[in-house]
C-alpha cells in the first residue's frame, strides 16, 4: 500500500517523475549492479523515453543515477560534463521500436573487471523496475534488499546458498530463479530482511557454483 | 479502500487532531517513529519554501526554453489584479515552482512534479498572509498527505491514467482540504472542500504540448491554486456539496476510465494538438534529432 511519502514526494529534480526522476533511479540501480565506477555505457531509448528524452531531461537523469547521484541531487543538470569526465557512453534513440512498457531504457555498462546489461523501465510516480539482468527476466524495484546471484544451472546450488544464509541467520522473504534453457547459467534474485555484512556476502559469492553475487540496498 | 471519510471518522475516535492522526496511522504503517515522518515532511515544506525562492528568479528557463519568468511577473503585479493578495500570491508561487520543475530545479513531487505547485503555492502564501507557522503547515501537509492517499487508492494520481484532473484536480483537492483544516480544523468543511475543488476540475485532460511537462501544465498550476483557495472560501463560509468526497473522487477516478488515450499524457490530443502545440512539437523534434546525431 502506498504510504504518505508516494502523495508528499518524492523530493526530485524536474521535470518529471516518470521520465526524470525515475531514469535517475534505472541508473543509480544499475550503477549498484555493475558494482564498481562504470567506464563505458551504452544507453538505449525506447518509448517515450526515445520520443521526449530532451525536453525531459531523461539522459541527464540516466547519466546521473549512473554516477550515484540520488534524483533529487542537482548536479543532474550537468551531468552529461560530469559523466563525460568519468566514462564513455553513447545513446541510442529507438524511436517507433515495440516495447512492452512506454518508459524503457536498455543499459550495457562496462566497469574495469565487470559488464552487465539491464533492461530498466519507469512505471509511474519515480518507482522503477529492473525486467531483465544480462537477458535473464527479474523483477527489481530498488525498494528492497536484495541478493541477486548469478550462478551455474547444476542441482544443490540452491541449497548451498539457503543453508549458508540461514547459517548466518538471514531470513528469505522472496525468491526466484530464472534460467536460458537447461543446465546453462541462472540469475537468482533473494529478498532478505536485513543487510548482508560483507563477511556473509563473500562466503555467498565463494559457495561453490556461484559466479557473482551483488547485494542491492533500497535506493 | 481509504476513503477520507474513515480517515476522519478513524481521528474523531482516536481523539486525536486529524494531522496527528495521520501521522501516527501513517508513521506506524512505515515502521517509522511519528517524530521522524513530521522530520521528513519537515523537510519536504523546506524543499518547497527554497523551491519557490528558486522558481521566482527573473533569469529562470525551462530546458525547451518555452517557460519560465512568469512567476516572478505575477507577484510583481499584485495590488494591481482583481483577484486579492492572497490569491496573486498563491498563483505566483505556484507557477515559480511549476517553471523551476521544467527548468530542472528541486520539487516536491505533491502529489506529481507536473502538479508540484498547487499544494506549496497555496499553502505557503497562505501562511505568509494569514501567520500560520511552519509547525502548522507540517500539519496541514500530513492532513494534504492523508487526503491524497484517499484520492489514489480510490481513483489515482497519474496523468498517464487519468488525465490532469488526477494531478492538478488531485493537487487542488489537496491544498483546499489542508487549507481548511488549518483555517478551521472542522473535518467535516475540510472534506466540503475536497470535493468542491474536484467538482471544479472533473474532466480535466492531460494534453502537454510535444509531451513534455510543461505547456499547458505550468498554467494550469495556477487555476487549480486558485480553485482551491475558492473552494475553502465556500467551505469555511459555510458552502457544502451535494457530493461527498468520497464520490466526486470516485466520479474522478469513472471518468478518468472513460477518457481516450489521446488525452491521457500521450501529447496527442488537446492543446497539445493545436497548430501552435504541434509547431513546437515539431521544433523540439528537429532540436532533439540533431542532439541525437
Amino acid at each position: 500500500m502506498a504510504h504518505i511519502f508516494d502523495i508528499i514526494g518524492p523530493i526530485m529534480v524536474g521535470p518529471s517523475s516518470s521520465h526524470t526522476a525515475g531514469a535517475a533511479r534505472i541508473g543509480k540501480l544499475a550503477r549498484i549492479m555493475l558494482q564498481e565506477p562504470v567506464h563505458r555505457a551504452e544507453i538505449k531509448l525506447y518509448g517515450s523515453f526515445a520520443e521526449t528524452y530532451l525536453g525531459h531531461g531523461t539522459h541527464l537523469a540516466v547519466l546521473g543515477g549512473l554516477l550515484g547521484y540520488d534524483p533529487d541531487d542537482l548536479r543532474i543538470r550537468q551531468s552529461d560534463s560530469l559523466a563525460r569526465e568519468a566514462f564513455g557512453y553513447e545513446f541510442v534513440v529507438l524511436s517507433g521500436v515495440p516495447v512492452d512498457h512506454p518508459n524503457t531504457m536498455r543499459l550495457s555498462l562496462a566497469g574495469e573487471t565487470n559488464q552487465i546489461d539491464i533492461l530498466g523501465v519507469s512505471v509511474g510516480g519515480g518507482r522503477i523496475r529492473v525486467t531483465e539482468i544480462d537477458g535473464f527476466p527479474v523483477k527489481l524495484n530498488g525498494e528492497n534488499i536484495v541478493l541477486v546471484i548469478h550462478s551455474v544451472d547444476r542441482p544443490g546450488v540452491i541449497t548451498l546458498l539457503t543453508s549458508c544464509l540461514a547459517s548466518e541467520n538471514i531470513n528469505i522473504g522472496n525468491m526466484t530463479v530464472s534460467r536460458q534453457g537447461k543446465g546453462s547459467s541462472v540469475v537468482m534474485t533473494i529478498e532478505i530482511d536485513a543487510p548482508a555484512e560483507p563477511r556473509v556476502l563473500d562466503r555467498v559469492r565463494s559457495t561453490e557454483g556461484v559466479q557473482r553475487a551483488t547485494q542491492i540496498i533500497p535506493l | 479502500m481509504i476513503t477520507l471519510r474513515e480517515i476522519c471518522q478513524k481521528a474523531a475516535e482516536s481523539e486525536l487532531d486529524l494531522a496527528e492522526y495521520i501521522c501516527f496511522w501513517q508513521a506506524e504503517h512505515m515502521g517509522v517513529e511519528s517524530q521522524e515522518l513530521k522530520n521528513r515532511l519537515n523537510l519536504s515544506l523546506q524543499v518547497m519554501q527554497e523551491g519557490i525562492r528558486a522558481g521566482l528568479d527573473p533569469e529562470l528557463r525551462s530546458r525547451s526554453g518555452f517557460s519560465g519568468g512568469d512567476g516572478v511577473r505575477v507577484l510583481s503585479a499584485r495590488g494591481q489584479g482583481m483577484l486579492g493578495g492572497l490569491a496573486q500570491k498563491a498563483m505566483a508561487y505556484a507557477i515559480a515552482t511549476a517553471e523551476l520543475n521544467s527548468a530542472m530545479g528541486r520539487i516536491v513531487a505533491a502529489p506529481t512534479a507536473g502538479a508540484s505547485g498547487v499544494v506549496p503555492g497555496v499553502l505557503i502564501a497562505a501562511a505568509e498572509e494569514a501567520g500560520f507557522t511552519d509547525e502548522q503547515l507540517v500539519s496541514a501537509l500530513a492532513v494534504a498527505g492523508g487526503i491524497g492517499l484517499a484520492i489514489s487508492d480510490q481513483a489515482t494520481l497519474a496523468g498517464a491514467e487519468g488525465g490532469c484532473q488526477a494531478e492538478c484536480g488531485s493537487g487542488a483537492a489537496m491544498a483546499a482540504g489542508a487549507l481548511t483544516y488549518l483555517r478551521t480544523g472542522d473535518a467535516e468543511k475540510l472534506q466540503h472542500a475536497v470535493a468542491l475543488a474536484l467538482k471544479n476540475q472533473i474532466g480535466l485532460v492531460c494534453d502537454p504540448v510535444a509531451g513534455l511537462v510543461e505547456i499547458p501544465c505550468i498554467k494550469r498550476n495556477a487555476g487549480s491554486a486558485v480553485i482551491a483557495l475558492m473552494a475553502s472560501d465556500l467551505a469555511v463560509s459555510g458552502v457544502t456539496s451535494f457530493i461527498p468526497a468520497d464520490e466526486a473522487i470516485q466520479a474522478v477516478a469513472e471518468v478518468g476510465r472513460m477518457l481516450p488515450m489521446q488525452l491521457r499524457e500521450t501529447g496527442l490530443g488537446g492543446m497539445a494538438n493545436t497548430p501552435t502545440g504541434r509547431r513546437a512539437a515539431e521544433t523540439l523534434r528537429r532540436q532533439q534529432l540533431q542532439h541525437t546525431q
